[in-house]
């Protein structure tokens, strides 16, 4: 049974077609990237997968259960975790805070432990030090453990990446969506995060959906390569094959 | 060095913050020492209305849910607590809280236009709650209808055991005020910085990404109101206590106004600041405004400036107008608040580099 698969989806916006039964399915611990040109559906395909979106028709199975019509935050309980493009973090808090956001689904306690948190050994108390902890730990590896009282708003562009990225990993994702990862990165923040990408692979043992534009990382990393194109799937194989196939060749041209 | 991560949570960041709640509190405490009695029905009220916008603070500061209904929930608490004592023979503490419970349960209800409604929409239905309330309320005998109903004397033992401890001046209430108080606030604080009160924020800054990190957002949503609605009916039930005999007119929208008016001038994105809104726009109501006309030469002023524009006699809207005032000089100019000025004040006197708006505060 594969990890993810997503069957014949298709959904509109207002009679424009924005992806139109593309089916592909992904191997558990592999690294898959999504390319196309502008517009041509890769974000809309994270929206489904993560429940913002449902689709018109088709049906997307993780885990063998049929996810496409569940709510965001059932997704998420299912371990998919995900950044976004024009990065979603919580503007006001810290970095310490949205990390801890990311530990939501792990924690438990509600408003009358949280409100009777008297003392180091109340219940809410442990959970809150616990999950500290263990945020601490995902900090550690992104290198942002300086940051950690920052409010994010100061923060510069690629810091905000990575912390998103880091309250991403805080959920423990099985599966990790990322839009766009290394948009307006400088080369050497790029050649950092592909050795981060593999090491949350290998260390997470998280499944891996990349969107991203630069061709010089997905050919690095990717075990797999599926090229849309105005919503639908024009490639898909082993990143070499898909580089050089006619069709993506002329889409990017073309675009 | 290993982060004590406890001293994130915990109530007191530091040494030095604990030392200035606690002389805060000590202060508070001694209060009956120097104060003559009558200025106590005034602080009782403050603490009342402290009690209600530190809740207010947690929907609207927390999730950004504007409410025009907590008058409402605040007349629930009123009713509730007396009712229960009289009809039903509960002890004062009891009552309180249930009549609490009562609140968040219509909060709740309230709430659930918020899963469909948002921003003006949303607010609008809860100006239809709180209007509906009082209305219910002065149609129905049990409630005393438009006369009102007399709070029973308020005894903090169980009057039918024999066991009796009334408090019956406005001093020994402020006493038990005052613990209530301190105990929301310490709850509020604590909800607002572990698992609930971040989701709350997070709703606010990003419904999407609270969505995709796994917050359920209709369940949190509503509880917000809850919460919210539950301090209300606490702050409420104190509220019949200070007034002694009341009838459904002081719940109307414009004291659920003042309770946003109170909450915006304190800040809102802290406690603090919601305590210190509360009892600056009290004590200026029913204090310093009531008596502005005895000010010697500035009085008389204000007099003939309010009857010449405002009103056929006397400083009858002076009140409004003054809050309108300085709700709109905050919004321009802080719009965090008191709690804004006062970390700006901190900024002045330490002069280190600060970060504004401190993350993590609520
Ligand atoms: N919520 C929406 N409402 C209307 N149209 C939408 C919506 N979301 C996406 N679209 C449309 O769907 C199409 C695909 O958009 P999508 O964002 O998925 O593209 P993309 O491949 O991620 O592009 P880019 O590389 O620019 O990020 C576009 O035509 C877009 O305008
Ligand atoms: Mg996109």
């Amino acid at each position: 049974m594969p990890f993810l698969t997503v069957d014949n989806i298709s959904v509109n916006f207002r009679g424009v077609k924005a992806l139109a039964g593309v089916s592909f399915s992904v191997e558990e611990h592999s690294i898959f990237s999504v390319i196309g040109p502008n517009g041509s559906g890769k974000t809309t395909l994270f929206n489904l997968i993560n429940g913002i979106y449902k689709p018109d028709r088709g049906r997307i199975v993780f885990q063998g259960t049929d996810i496409s019509r569940l709510s965001p935050d059932r997704i998420a309980r299912r371990g998919i975790a995900r950044t976004f493009q024009n990065i979603e973090l919580f503007s006001r808090a810290s970095v310490m805070d949205n990390l801890l956001l990311g530990r939501h689904i792990h924690m438990r306690c509600g408003v009358f432990s949280g409100a009777f948190m008297w003392g180091r050994r109340s219940r809410a108390a442990r959970e809150e030090i616990e999950n500290r902890e263990s945020v601490e730990a995902v900090m550690e590896f992104l290198g942002i453990s300086p940051l950690r009282d920052h409010p994010v708003v100061n923060l510069p562009y690629g810091k905000r990446k990575l912390v998103e990225l880091g309250r991403a990993l805080a959920l423990e994702p099985r599966l990790l969506l990322l839009d766009e990862p290394t948009a307006g990165m400088s080369a050497d923040e790029k050649k950092d995060l592909d050795v981060r990408i593999r090491a949350i692979r290998d260390q997470y043992k998280a499944t891996i959906i990349l969107i991203e534009h630069d061709m010089g990382v997905v050919m690095g990393l990717s075990d797999t390569v599926l090229a849309i194109d105005q919503g639908r799937v024009i490639a898909e194989g082993k990143p070499r094959e898909v580089q050089s196939h006619p069709d993506v060749v002329k889409a990017y041209l073309g675009s | 060095m290993k982060q004590d991560h406890y001293a994130d949570v915990g109530l007191f960041p530091g040494k030095s913050t604990a030392l200035g709640v606690l002389g805060f509190i000590l202060f508070l405490v001694s209060l009956p020492l120097y104060l003559p009695e009558y200025n106590f029905y005034l602080l009782n009220l403050m603490i009342a209305h402290v009690i209600i916008v530190v809740g207010l603070n947690i929907l609207a500061g927390g999730t950004g849910q504007i409410s025009l209904g907590h008058a409402g929930f605040f007349a629930i608490g009123a009713y509730g607590t007396v009712l229960l004592m009289q009809k039903l023979g509960i002890p004062f503490i009891p009552a309180l809280v249930l009549a609490g419970f009562i609140a968040a349960f219509f909060g709740f209800v309230v709430g659930l236009p918020a899963l469909k409604l948002e921003g003006p929409y949303l607010s609008i239905a809860t100006l239809a709650f709180g209007l509906a309330i009082t209305h219910i309320i002065g149609h129905v005998d049990i409630f005393g209808g438009r006369t009102g109903i007399q709070a029973p004397p308020l005894d903090l033992g169980i009057p039918q055991w024999g066991l009796s401890y009334v408090l019956s001046s406005d001093v020994q209430k402020y006493w038990l005020f005052l613990v209530v108080a301190l105990l929301m606030a310490a709850g509020a604080r604590n909800i607002m910085k572990t698992r609930v009160g971040r989701s709350f924020k997070a709703i606010r800054d990003s419904n999407v990404a609270a969505g995709v990190m796994g917050i359920n957002l209709p369940a949190y949503k509503t509880l917000a109101f809850a919460v919210s609605a539950f301090y209300a009916g606490i702050a409420g039930g104190l509220f019949g206590f200070v007034l002694g005999f009341f009838n459904p007119e002081p719940f109307n929208l414009v004291l659920s106004i003042t309770f946003l008016i109170m909450a915006v001038v304190g800040g809102l994105s802290s406690i603090a600041g919601s305590v210190a809104g509360a009892a600056l726009i009290t004590y200026l109501q029913f204090s310093l405004l009531k008596n502005i006309d005895e000010i010697p030469y500035f009085g008389t002023l204000l007099t003939s400036i309010s009857e010449r524009w405002f009103t056929d006699e006397g400083l009858h809207n002076i009140d409004s107008i003054v809050l309108g005032i300085i709700m709109v000089i905050i919004i321009i100019f802080e719009p965090s608040g008191l709690y804004g000025v006062w970390l700006r004040i901190k900024g002045y006197v330490q002069k280190t580099p600060r970060d504004t708006h401190k993350a993590g505060e609520v």
